[in-house]
């Protein structure tokens, strides 16, 4: 199912949790909403749900371009996956997922054999065949985070949310459970929608990422667009490591203290103070200069634990570098025994006073 | 013996386990078991046929009925209530929340008799209420005045229990059970009130112990007609006024083996109804 949503406005007393959100999510799609904790993140989710609404007046809400924001909870047809898992503790895995069909009315309810059936698949798909008696203080988080995703499967919801859904869970669960969603999300084909402030997480599970920070929407696109076109440097900050330096744009060249790096895109422009970004494994060590687009650098601490040599350095203009190598570019240049060397970087993002990006 | 050098040897961070269980042990025995004991080997002086006439009394018998009875009736009309109170007070916030949660407490610190006398002005024939009821509705002097006397003092014992209860539930499930397409009234009935249950359980087993016991606000609203309205705890008075300390001592016994054998039976509930839920590995 399509989901739309249109200058969504959520304010709780005087606090501006969601400004003017607007977002469309296809049919099929499983999209993340990153940002960190106190974004609105969580409230955008709730109010797609049903369990929260926006400011009145404000907005809108489309299910396959009907507006649901009068719908109330119980009919929009959506699953949600709570963050603690939200299990009813005193029902067993099976009652749990199968009270979405339980509480229908007489005429909508299966039988207590299809019912059972549907349990019975469901608790196949989450793996969990022989522990249908158990009740949920009985099982690990992992499992209840499965159950939780079972009951809300059992309703045949037509949009799946999920709230920081791997959250509460340790890092190698957390780990397998993504990478059987995502399997589970291309075997059923359900319009997902998840929250996480994890951005490996993001990257890894979605088709597209809705970056929010402070109630507004930064961008939205592909892992890859996010990542490698970030429009503005909230979102560049946000998904991984970044070096951050001052320097000058325009006239074709981009300028890092005495480092000069040609940008013909710059070429009709005057130069202007810029914020300049580069990527720790976007850097080039070499250790001897040729040329001018090196910058000196000191190497003031390393350590190879990874699958990359992390290189802390110190560089000519007393900015912080820090470089990810791999181990064998490390070998080759023999930096063990090295203090002093030249950077380059291959890449670079630039921010010309909250502007425009390469 | 050796138990005690084991619980010694064992290392805790926390000081005083030692201290703490002999004063907890010395304190009981001297406050609840001592007495106690003393009540049986009193009774015990009868023999067994003449402890059995006694307690057989049809006098007896029927206050002892008037006693569980309206005190098991009261507590039930405190779970039904004090849930609604505690609801509102936790769930809601209104002017004069505080004031209302600070009136909840008032059973408990008015001394019994003046809440007696208050209750009986209030529903005595030419009382305010009494009044209204006519002649035909008999409340005060009669049973149902025994229950309202004993709905009044238990009401603190539910709400205060409830309380906590209600306060730690998770609103996620039952948002969970709406997203499921739940009703209200069935998430209520099938999410909130299982989990509310063992609470509720022990709301009822203070509130009902207190009332088989409460003596005070009950012989001023009550009428105490002999074989209608008598209290147990106010034959026990009266045997003692009359000197029959043994006969006394028999009603006593029996009021605090039926006291226990229903709070034993109310623990076992609780703590079957607790162990489902367990809270302890929940998150």
């Amino acid at each position: 199912m399509k989901i739309e949503l249109q200058n969504i406005n959520k304010t709780f007393g005087s606090f501006k949790a969601l400004n003017d959100i607007s977002l469309t999510i296809e049919s099929g799609e499983l999209v993340a909403l990153l940002g960190p904790s106190g974004s609105g993140k969580t409230t955008l989710l709730r109010i797609m749900a049903g369990l929260d609404f926006p400011d009145s007046g404000s907005g809108h809400i489309m299910f396959d371009g009907v507006d649901v924001n009068t719908q109330p909870l119980s009919s929009r047809g959506v699953g949600f996956v709570f963050q603690h898992y939200a299990l009813f503790k005193h029902m067993t895995v099976f009652d749990n997922i199968a009270f979405g069909l339980n509480v229908r009315s007489k005429e909508d309810r299966p039988s207590k054999n299809d019912i059972k059936d549907k349990v019975t698949e469901l608790l196949h798909l989450i793996h969990l065949e022989d522990l249908a008696n158990r009740l949920p203080h009985q099982l690990s988080g992992g499992q209840r985070q499965r159950v939780a995703l079972a009951r809300a499967l059992a309703v045949e919801p037509h949009v799946l949310l999920l709230d920081e859904p791997f959250g509460a869970l340790d890092a190698k669960v957390r780990l397998e459970l993504r990478r059987w969603l995502r399997r589970l999300h291309d075997e059923i084909g359900i319009t997902s929608v998840f929250v996480t402030h994890d951005q490996t997480e993001a990257l890894d599970l979605s088709s597209r990422i809705a970056v929010i920070n402070n109630g507004r929407l930064e961008q939205i696109g592909t892992p890859e667009e996010i990542f490698h076109k970030p429009k503005t440097e909230f979102v560049l900050n946000f998904l991984g490591e970044v070096n951050f330096f001052r320097g000058v744009v325009g006239k074709g060249k981009i300028r890092i203290g005495n480092l000069k790096l040609e940008a013909p895109e710059y070429k009709d422009q005057p130069e202007e103070a810029a914020h300049i970004f580069i990527r720790p494994h976007q850097v080039e060590i070499i250790t001897d200069p040729k040329g001018k687009n090196q910058m000196a650098a000191t190497i003031t601490r390393m350590h190879a634990a990874g699958s990359f040599v992390r290189l802390e350095l110190k560089t000519e203009t007393d900015d912080d570098l820090y470089v990810d190598l791999t181990p064998e570019r490390f070998e080759e240049l023999n930096l063990a025994n090295i203090t002093n060397v030249y950077v380059t970087p291959k890449n670079v993002l630039v921010f010309i006073v909250g502007k425009h990006i390469i | 013996m050796l138990k005690k050098t084991k619980i010694k040897r064992r290392r805790h961070v926390i000081p005083g386990l030692g201290m703490t269980l002999g004063i907890t042990l010395t304190y009981l025995s001297l406050m609840v078991l001592i007495p106690l004991a003393g009540l049986a080997i009193k009774s015990s002086s009868l023999s067994f046929s003449e402890f059995w006439d006694i307690i057989t009394n049809p006098r007896v018998l029927a206050s002892l009925k008037v006693s569980f009875g309206a005190a098991f009736i009261a507590a039930l009309i405190n779970c039904f209530f004090g849930f609604i109170v505690a609801w509102v007070l936790v769930r809601y916030n209104f002017p004069g929340r505080r004031l209302f949660d600070a009136i909840v407490d008032l059973p408990f610190a008015m001394p019994t008799a003046v809440s007696g006398i208050a209750l009986t002005a209030l529903y005595a024939p030419n009382g305010w209420i009494g009044k209204l009821l006519g002649p035909d509705i008999k409340v005060a002097y009669a049973w149902p005045g025994v229950i309202i006397a004993l709905t009044f003092i238990g009401l603190p014992f539910i709400v205060r229990t409830l309380q906590p209860a209600l306060e730690e539930l998770d609103k996620a499930s039952e948002e969970a059970a709406g997203s499921l397409g739940a009703s209200r009234w069935q998430t209520f009935r099938m999410v909130i009130i299982p989990e509310l249950f063992p609470s509720l359980l022990t709301g009822f087993a203070l509130a009902f112990a207190r009332a088989i016991g409460e003596y005070g606000s009950v012989i001023f609203i009550a009428g105490n007609i002999p074989m209608k309205t008598e209290i147990a705890p106010l034959l026990i008075v009266i045997k003692l006024e009359q000197y029959d300390f043994i006969g006394a001592a028999a009603l006593a016994v029996v009021m605090l083996m039926a006291s226990f054998i229903l709070l034993f039976v109310i623990n076992i509930l609780q703590a079957w109804a607790r162990r489902r839920i367990q809270e302890g590995s929940a998150e």
